[in-house]
């Protein structure tokens, strides 16, 4: 199109240009008349020659193939939004356990939660996985608490450690 | 039409304005109903984890030579960028201006001259034939600055376009982590559909519009009659209609999709949160406040890709604005002296080529407009829980 | 520059001469008339190929044919000739001879336009 459009204008520049120098070398008189009308002729020509046989570009506004790109992108968002979330929630949960433990007078050397996406649209916990060198007694204090609390049940808690 | 000109601005103004008043009032720090805070992550993390960095690590070499190393989560980015913008200004605002007076001086001496040689000859073929050659060079020295300014605006629009396409899908993300996932969805399609018909319309029909609108000028003052000035005259109505109707639909569709999309987002937000703070306990309470810093931490990042964007906008824009703007002041000042001085073609064509100048600036403005409202939109979006 | 020089001075002098001879022999008078106008602008054909040269360069970067410019060179070469010969019938005091000398250059100029603007309305015919 720019190609088309550079060359009509040099269509048109050409064409007044050499009209302008003929006007202006012909004495006035009828014959000027007719030169006029012949100017104004080839200048029209010059116009409208390009014109003719020039495909002009199609305007594509198709809005459902931008709304498909928009939802790859607002769904990869989510799932990256959903990733950090999972992280944060897995430290926040393991910080509790940690608390928890503390402040029943035990210290877990490590604490890994595992969270699982669930139906409600959310993460809930779902293993946890424990080491600690503390007493059977106040192992079922810690998986009791988490049983309550965190609804994890006691099968999917994962003990690892000496029992002193 | 001057009136519906004005109360456009006045609204774009309005706009503009409450966007950055609400971008500067947000607020990062979500709190447990018991008092002690989630902790949060940083802005950083948050856009390294959503990709937001490409919206600076894409950013075009001359945008970027203008920003320095502005990044995201510097808190003061707002003023920085702007100092920087300003800064730019003032540094080459001068030398363009230079420039363009300098043309504006060739052009009138050619001017001084045919009118000083004409005055001495009787009507006639002599005196036409100055006349014809005072206005081919004043027509040579306006050309010589026209060519490289088509060219400026065409890799204006390229590169407003490329950078939406990296701006515009960040917002997009931002945006729905936010919360607004419905408004940010139909906003990024909206925008990036109208961007795209917009930069081919601009290339493919307006441009080629203004190239011809100039020959037919350049024709129409060196031809004794005035043929080609309503051809002339139509070129400048159909540039000038095209992109008014092209930024008025942007605006009003843009506008519609908020309106619509807002109230659904505000409705998802309620039931989530309501859901999520009493099926579960303690976790319950974790879920939903993590969920609450992320959405504020998205805000936040929302709001700094927002300003970020705004910045580099500007940036790509700042240097073709002053270039045509100020080309087009001095050459409708050139204008004037010359109607003062010489026959009323030769001041017609300067003032033309002005037009010209001025039409590309409208151009370049309309694709940078595109961009801050969308920008602006998407950060006056609802804000998630 | 030279040109324009002699041009003027073989003008005046022709000029001159004419109101010499006219007294006595107003004939000769105007075919020395005719034989000035004919060398002056002999002489300003030599410089005209430049012209022609320019008008080509025109041609070559406009894409522009010449079936476009040929008509309007003729018009021009057309327009010369009848003014020139209708101004020495006016000297020779026949205004009458110097009106049909206008009005067959008129003729004349739209004859050669004539291919031009049939080709114009069938571009508009093809346009519609």
């Amino acid at each position: 199109m720019t190609e088309f459009a550079s060359a009509w204008v040099r269509a048109i520049a050409g064409a007044a240009l050499i009209c302008a120098a003929a006007s202006a070398l012909t004495p006035k008189g009828k014959v000027k008349n007719v030169l006029k009308l012949l100017c104004g002729v080839v200048l029209i020509t010059a116009m409208i020659n390009p014109v003719i046989n020039q495909e002009f570009p199609s305007l594509s506004m198709d809005i459902s193939e931008y709304r498909r790109q928009a939802d790859e992108i607002t769904g990869s968002a989510e799932e990256k939004e959903n990733s950090l979330s999972r992280t944060i929630i897995e430290d926040e949960l393991e910080a509790y356990i940690l608390d928890k433990a503390e402040s029943l007078d035990a210290k877990l050397q490590s604490v890994e939660v595992s969270v699982k996406w669930g139906d409600e649209g959310c993460w809930y916990p779902y293993e946890v996985y424990l080491t600690a060198d503390i007493p059977q007694m106040k192992r079922k204090l810690i998986s009791n608490s988490i049983e309550a609390e965190m609804g994890v049940p006691d099968e999917r808690q994962y003990w690892s450690g000496d029992e002193g | 039409m001057r009136k519906a000109k004005t109360g456009a601005i006045f609204l774009l103004l309005l706009f503009v304005l409450t966007g950055f008043a609400r971008a500067e009032n947000s607020d990062g720090q979500a709190s447990t109903d018991d008092g002690s805070a989630v902790v949060a992550p940083t802005v950083a993390e948050q856009a390294q984890a959503m990709e937001a960095e490409s919206v600076t690590d894409e950013l075009p070499q001359a945008a970027g030579d203008i920003l320095g190393d502005i990044t995201l989560t510097d808190t003061d980015m707002g003023e920085k960028g702007f100092q920087a913008v300003l800064d730019t200004i003032k540094d080459s605002a001068f030398g363009i201006f230079k420039n363009a007076l300098a043309s504006a001086a060739k052009m009138l001496t050619v001017v001084v001259l045919c009118t000083a040689a004409g005055s001495a000859m009787s009507e006639g073929g002599v005196r036409d034939m100055v006349s014809f050659c005072g206005t081919v060079a004043v027509s040579a020295i306006a050309i010589s600055n026209v060519h490289s300014f088509l060219g400026m605006g065409m890799e204006t629009l390229y590169t407003l376009s490329d950078y939406s396409k990296i701006l515009l899908p960040a917002m997009c993300s931002a945006a729905a982590t936010a919360g607004a996932i419905t408004s940010a969805s139909a906003k990024y399609a909206a925008t990036a559909m109208f961007m795209d018909v917009f930069i081919t319309a601009s290339v493919n029909i307006i441009l080629p519009l203004i190239s011809i609108y100039l020959a037919a000028v350049i024709a129409n003052a060196m031809l004794s009659k005035d043929s080609l000035a309503n051809v002339a005259k139509l070129l400048k109505w159909v540039c000038t209609v095209a992109l008014t109707l092209l930024m008025m639909a942007f605006t009003a569709y843009l506008g519609m999709t908020g309106l619509i999309s807002g109230k659904a987002d505000e409705l998802t937000a309620k039931l989530a949160k309501t859901a999520l703070g009493t099926v579960l306990p303690v976790v319950g309470s974790i879920v939903s406040d993590t969920a609450e810093t992320l959405v504020a931490g998205a805000g936040i990042l929302r709001n700094a890709i927002g300003v970020f964007g705004f910045l580099a906008v500007a940036a790509i824009c700042i240097t073709p604005f002053l270039t045509l703007g100020l080309h087009y002041l001095v050459y409708k000042g050139t204008a004037a002296f010359t109607a003062a001085l010489a026959e009323k073609r030769m001041a017609e064509l300067v003032s033309d080529v002005g037009a010209a100048f001025g039409m590309l600036l409208a151009l370049v403005g309309c694709g940078g407009m595109m961009l801050f409202f969308s920008v602006i939109s998407s950060m006056k979006a609802v804000n998630g829980l | 520059m030279e040109l324009i020089i002699k041009a003027v001075v073989i003008g005046i002098a022709g000029a001159v001469l004419t109101l010499v001879i006219k007294r006595t022999n107003p004939e000769l008078s105007t075919l020395l008339t005719l034989t000035v106008c004919t060398v002056i602008v002999g002489m300003s054909l030599k410089i005209f190929s430049s012209v022609t040269e320019v008008l080509d360069l025109i041609e070559l970067e406009s894409d522009f044919s010449s079936a476009y410019t040929a008509p309007i060179l003729k018009c021009v070469g057309i327009g010369i000739t009848a003014r020139i010969g209708s101004d020495i019938c006016k000297d020779s005091g026949q205004e009458a001879v110097a009106s049909g000398v206008e009005i067959c250059g008129a003729v004349c100029a739209l004859y050669v336009s004539l291919p031009l603007i049939k080709t114009m309305l069938r571009m508009i015919g093809e346009l519609a």
